[in-house]
């Protein structure tokens, strides 16, 4: 019995009824608009108590409706769903994504939900999700707005890459679901809502990157919707226009990250802005636990980052993966380990840097204060053939490259500024067929390739927010 | 390692900075913030206005202006008109639109002034360091020296009103010293046009122009770019700019790591560790006179400065040394340590 219990345990936790949900949209307002008419089934409102009318609003509306809950109500709240009418509960946990495993971790509460109920919808909430935008430099404070004079900045990009990232190794087999609050720097949006780009931003940016994604929709945008509102509705359909384009790639995403950079870390909060940084420099890296830092995971890698300590197992295996031609970037790291005998190639203040075999090992000794350096620095210790996916005219634009059925290849884009881009693209392998599409085209259209060193160029001639681009041989799809 | 981020992402967590409705509340006008990507870099616009639509459509003006400046004169763009300036020019006047033959005429300004430190017609250059900069092989002293011929801004001949020849068979131009500098001006113009009388533009943080003051306040405070943390410089911006330009940011595992500034004059990108923030009546003079001042270091810079009317500029080195010159606008130190560079 005990052993029947475990099993079904281990389905449970790994089934999620929800696969492929993509968006669920976060409702406060006590009027709600019917299912059919918004175009989506999941809505979440959150768990005050138990007979919330807005359940049952929901529900009657056409809903499945998830409440959104905190761990200590989780299980209050699954023993009411039936009678609350409730598809799901979400866990909203607090505390970083490092943390929320091992016993009494919202992970394991997790389990045990599924376990016991096993026809409700448990998910989990990763913390730490933020708006994700263009930025300028621009503070409007409480005393004031402030500018700061700097040389010329790229665009700073909010995203939350490097939080599905770390959440796809945290929590194995859950697909990352992430929400955000509103950032609104203008007062007339701060009042009456963002506009559509910013909600479009964040449903390219969540299907893009595999995860999930509670929308928080406006409470004007709400009441206008419920109070069927034309301009509202106008509004709503641009939006509803990219939930739907997405949804296809939210249903199959069993294909995997193209991506010769590892990224291993024993201490999240440190080495976090450094994973952000590298993701915003459109850097595909695989983020592995600690221990996993064995030679078979980093046999196709060209780079592998590394905070914290080796083991004497982990050290034996940079050193040979150094040896064979890899480059192993160390930080803040003050152990001696083999390699720290030989004379370095070059020493700095912080940095050493040793050619071992084909290879090298690069140790920084303190830890990264300015990622943005680091991120590019890495970029730089990848040569030419090593760079899977190289961007132009895209400063604004975050990417990834999956790897797809046969050698097919699928490129998610997305265009954080809103503002219609032509970018140049070029990835790894050689491919004869190049398409793209957008939301707004609504059809795929064909690009021109050109193959060259083992790399494919192209070029999409304009897309505002997201793009999909899949790479083929003539005649495949 | 330096703490080196003033505006970078991670260090100024706006959101808790957010109390906006604490401003508004401080007067009738009401602010409307908007941003538009553009020349590779963010536009940002705060503008103060009793109607929040008159606000809007002037910002939206304005942006549009930016956006048709970046077509003009980007040399990405195969068909924007500088472009095609530099592909058909060579001993053969080329008509091109007014802003592109003007934002030309205000660099030879600086390019004069400055006997050759600063010159637009950098571009080839630029273009062969372009690959060691990110890591690659440096271009071959021969190679330098080719290119060289190619560069000096008195090969160019502007015939008014609209014609420009360039007098060299590889001569090109590079305008991302001073287009950003440009658009901001015409932002402006557009602004006041519309009748916008308390405005701040900000280009990517490297050009600033504040039109007027934000309610209840003398003007629009800017903290300048301080590589030391401990000077702690500041101006005041009431109906003029200011510019900063440094070398792009250093690399940790490089110490050698080339500058992103090409000197015309040898050929070879600058290596200089002082910012420098310029400021003037006008976005296209601070923009201009940042790059040139920066190639031209604080001892050249400033005599320089000395002979330019309402001009200030200020060095700062990682060592919070700092050293300023000003011919009119003040630039306020907080904390000032160390002297002259």
């Amino acid at each position: 019995m005990r052993d029947l219990r475990i099993v079904l345990l281990i389905i449970a936790s790994l089934v999620s009824p929800s696969a492929g949900a993509h968006v669920f949209i976060r409702w406060t307002e006590p009027s709600i608009p019917p299912a059919k008419a918004l175009g989506v089934q999941n809505l979440v409102i959150t768990w005050t108590a138990p007979d919330n009318p807005l359940f049952q609003a929901a529900k009657r509306q056409g809903y499945r409706v998830y409440a959104e809950v905190t761990p200590a109500q989780a299980a209050a709240a699954a023993r009411a769903s039936k009678s609350e009418g409730l598809a799901g509960i979400i866990v909203a946990a607090p505390g970083p994504v490092s943390e929320r495993t091992g016993a009494g971790s919202p992970d394991e509460l997790i389990k045990s939900l599924r376990a016991e109920f096993p026809s409700l919808d448990v998910r989990l909430l990763e913390p730490g999700g933020k708006q994700p935008q263009m930025r300028g430099g621009i503070v409007v404070g409480k005393n004031g707005v402030l500018g700061v004079s700097s040389p010329t900045q790229q665009p700073w990009i909010d995203s939350n890459v490097a939080l599905v990232r770390f959440a796809n190794v945290y929590h194995p087999g859950e697909t990352p679901l992430v929400d955000f609050t509103w950032n609104l720097i203008d007062p007339t949006e701060q009042r009456y809502g963002p506009p559509a780009v910013d909600y479009e931003i964040a449903i390219a940016e969540a299907a893009s990157f595999h995860a999930d994604l509670i929308l928080p929709i406006h409470k004007n945008l709400q009441k206008d919707l419920a109070q069927r509102n034309p301009q509202a509705w106008k509004t709503w359909d641009g939006i509803l226009r990219y939930i739907r384009f997405y949804q296809p790639i939210a249903v199959n995403r069993t294909v995997h990250l193209l991506s010769n950079v590892g990224f291993t870390t024993n201490d999240y909060d440190a080495s976090y802005e450094a994973a952000n940084l590298m993701a915003r420099h459109n850097i595909p890296f695989d983020v592995m636990m600690p221990g996993a830092l064995a030679a078979k995971r980093l046999k196709d890698m060209a780079l592998v980052v590394i905070f914290g300590p080796l083991d004497t197992a982990a050290t034996g295996t940079v050193k040979n993966f150094a040896a064979n031609g890899g480059t192993a970037v160390l930080v803040g790291q003050p152990e001696k380990y083999p390699w720290s005998s030989l004379q370095p190639a070059s020493k700095n203040e912080d940095t050493a840097i040793y050619l071992t075999g084909k290879g090298k090992i690069v140790e920084i000794a303190e830890p990264i204060t300015d990622p943005e350096a680091f991120a590019k620095d890495v970029w730089r210790l990848l040569s030419t053939h090593q760079r899977q996916l190289i961007l132009w005219n895209a400063l604004t634009t975050l990417a990834a490259a999956y790897q797809a059925g046969g050698s097919s290849v699928r490129l998610n884009l997305v265009n954080y500024s809103g503002n219609p881009l032509r970018v140049q693209a070029r990835v790894k392998g050689a491919y004869s067929a190049v398409s793209y599409e957008t939301p707004e085209r609504g059809s795929w259209a064909s690009l021109k390739p050109v193959e060259q060193d083992g790399f494919t160029e192209f070029i999409i001639p304009k897309f505002r927010v997201g793009t999909l681009v899949r790479l083929g041989e003539v005649g495949s799809r | 390692m330096r703490w080196r981020r003033i505006v970078g992402g991670w260090t100024i967590p706006l959101a808790l900075f957010l109390l906006p409705a604490t401003i508004a509340a401080s007067s009738s006008s009401q602010f409307v913030y908007k941003k538009q990507y553009s020349m590779g870099t963010v536009y940002e616009i705060v503008a103060y206005s009793p109607s929040v639509n008159r606000a809007t459509h002037a910002i939206d003006a304005a942006f549009q202006a930016i956006v048709a400046l970046d077509h003009m004169m980007s040399n990405y763009d195969a068909q924007s008109d500088l472009s095609r300036l530099d592909r058909e020019a060579h001993f053969h006047s080329v008509r091109v639109p007014p802003d592109l033959f003007r934002v030309i005429q205000d660099s030879l300004v600086y390019s004069r002034a400055s006997e050759g430190k600063y010159d637009v017609t950098v571009a080839p250059l630029v273009d062969a360091w372009k690959s060691a900069i990110r890591g690659g092989e440096p271009p071959s002293a021969a190679k330098i020296n080719e290119l060289r011929g190619c560069v000096g801004y008195r090969k160019v001949q502007l015939i008014p009103a609209d014609r420009i020849e360039f007098h060299s068979p590889c001569l090109r131009i590079d305008l991302g010293s001073i287009a950003k500098g440009y658009a901001v001006d015409r932002a402006v113009e557009i602004l006041r046009s519309q009748n916008i009388q308390s405005a701040l533009i900000n280009a990517g943080g490297s050009t600033l122009y504040g039109i007027g003051a934000p309610p209840g306040s003398a003007g629009w405070s800017i903290h300048l770019r301080d590589p030391s943390g401990r000077v702690k410089p500041e101006v005041i911006l009431r109906d003029d700019s200011v510019s900063t330009s440094e070398q792009e940011e250093e690399s940790l595992i490089d110490a050698d790591k080339l500058g992103h500034l090409i000197d015309p004059v040898t050929g070879e990108p600058v290596r200089s560790d002082f910012a420098v923030s310029v400021v003037a009546k006008t976005a296209t003079a601070t923009d201009g006179l940042s790059t040139t001042l920066f190639l031209m270091g604080p001892n050249d810079g400033s005599q320089l400065v000395r002979e330019l009317p309402d001009v200030a500029a200020i060095w700062i080195s990682p060592m919070g040394k700092a050293r300023v010159a000003s011919t009119g606008p003040k630039i306020l130190l907080h904390q000032s340590q160390g002297g002259d560079p």
